[in-house]
């Protein structure tokens, strides 16, 4: 369908899932996500703690203690957005989830709450990388490093493998 | 196949990073892969699956593979689910 643009069939387009400042990968003080070890993706440095739904889909997995989940796409993407480096030692202190393992959802319903001053005065990075978790990783993942809003349409483009 | 169990060692359990370095152990066997507890059997090439079983500090999970590089693959997974590194 030309008036796509050069996109071609298998791009999801992917809205911001949260406010803030995205920035590369390498940015994100963890080694295990700066090099890309957890898959290819982005992270915002966010300005507010509501995460949102960046398109229709499910929650595949919402681990229990409230800091990360991980949504899939009708396409069959799976994403995963992980809020704060090592914030499982939270414990879900400063985390509410409104969303179960299992859930439909629509795109801009609220996902998970998340209070970005408790989780920096515990001392643990807030910035939040929305990384490609399906099993084949992807072609590529793209972004424009700016300030977003939580809903901006089009804010990642992930390329599927064919 | 090879088949062993082992007990987890992280005090905050097999959340997303240990998940993913297990995928990638699993990845080292180009058979099936398969992580089990309390009956929950999945595929460990997949870090959805492998987050879904929940597996938390002291459960003894079993991880079984097939083909070639079956047991590297095991072992290399149960050495993530024994490492008690908390991260």
């Amino acid at each position: 369908m030309k008036w796509f643009g050069k996109k071609t069939n298998n791009a999801v387009s992917v809205a911001a899932p949260i406010s803030g400042k995205v920035v590369p990968l390498s940015e994100v003080p963890d080694e295990a996500f700066a090099q890309g070890l957890m898959g290819d993706g982005v992270a915002i440095e966010p300005s507010d703690g509501l995460v949102i739904a960046p398109f229709d889909g499910t929650v595949s997995h919402l681990i229990d203690t409230h800091h990360a989940l991980i949504i899939e796409h009708s396409s069959g993407l799976q994403l995963l957005i992980h809020v704060g480096i090592n914030t499982v030692a939270l414990n879900g202190d400063g985390f509410k989830a409104h969303v179960k393992t299992g859930n439909s959802f629509k795109a801009g319903q609220t996902l998970l709450e998340c209070d970005l001053d408790k989780i920096r005065s515990a001392g643990y990075p807030v910035v939040t990388p929305i990384i490609v978790a399906n099993e084949d990783g992807a072609e590529k993942v793209e972004s424009t490093y700016k300030t977003v809003k939580a809903g901006d349409p089009d804010t990642i483009t992930v390329v599927m493998k064919t | 196949m090879v088949e062993k169990s082992y007990v987890v060692a992280n005090p905050t359990g097999i959340h997303a990073r240990p998940a993913k370095k297990i995928v990638e152990a699993a990845k080292l066997c180009e058979g099936t892969v398969h992580i089990e507890k309390g009956g929950r059997k999945v595929s460990a090439k997949s870090l959805v699956n492998v987050l879904s079983i929940g597996a938390k500090q002291n459960d003894t999970v079993t991880v079984s593979a097939d083909g070639e590089k079956a047991e590297a693959a095991v072992d290399a997974i149960g050495a993530v689910l024994a490492s008690a590194e908390a991260e």
